[in-house]
């Protein structure tokens, strides 16, 4: 019994840090998903650099989700982290397909992931789809 | 003491990224176009090769079909 406790805590640890560290990470993100840097002149390369802030957290989200799975037992099902790597995924080939105008089918599939996803994962990622979104809202 | 040590470095924390960005302006190392685009590639092949990879190790359970 002592021994199924001391799991349970380990792993609301490790959800809690996984947690923290990728909120705070898409946090820093949103923080710095400021104007492009002075030295960036073109069109091409301010949309370049937005769009790398949105990917940049999706590659959080996406990292987190995969380690939460892969932890025994998993944090968060393999059906949840399909649709959430899947989401990733398409977003980025979206983004680099075209470097603009990307953003509203981008929101589209946001919006599904949210509905799809067990409301465990819903509780869980929550936070980290919300800030996408605010991200999203500074890019467009 | 343990709290207001941290409260003093989390109060630190925007005039320690200011001065790296100031750094980096005065330095001459902030990126061109060229460097935003290459940074914007890499990181979207990042996320996509991962995620591919990762799929192929998981591939969706098939359904059992159904009876007539």
């Amino acid at each position: 019994m002592s021994r199924l406790i001391r799991e349970i805590r380990r792993d609301l640890i490790v959800s809690a840090f996984v947690l923290i560290a990728s909120v705070g990470s898409i946090g820093f993100a949103v923080q710095s998903c400021a104007s492009a840097p002075t030295s960036v002149v073109t069109p091409q390369g301010q949309a370049a650099f937005k769009a790398d802030q949105f990917v940049t957290a999706l590659g959080v989200l996406q990292d987190s989700a995969i380690a939460a799975n892969a932890t025994t037992p998993p944090l968060i099902s393999t059906a949840d982290t399909r649709l959430i790597v899947q989401f990733c995924v398409g977003s980025a080939q979206t983004a680099k397909a075209a470097v603009t105008g990307w953003q509203a089918g981008v929101i589209q599939g946001l919006t599904s992931l949210q509905s799809n996803l067990s409301a465990a994962a819903q509780t869980k990622y929550g936070p980290y789809l919300t800030l996408l979104k605010t991200i999203l809202a500074g890019i467009s | 003491m343990g709290i207001q040590i941290a409260q003093v470095i989390a109060g630190l924390v925007p005039e320690l990224l200011q001065w790296i960005r100031g750094f980096h302006a005065s330095s001459g190392t902030m990126p061109t176009d060229a460097q935003v685009i290459a940074q914007f590639n890499t990181d979207a092949d990042r996320v996509i090769a991962n995620g591919t990879a990762w799929l192929a190790k998981n591939p969706p359970t098939p359904t059992p079909p159904t009876g007539a």
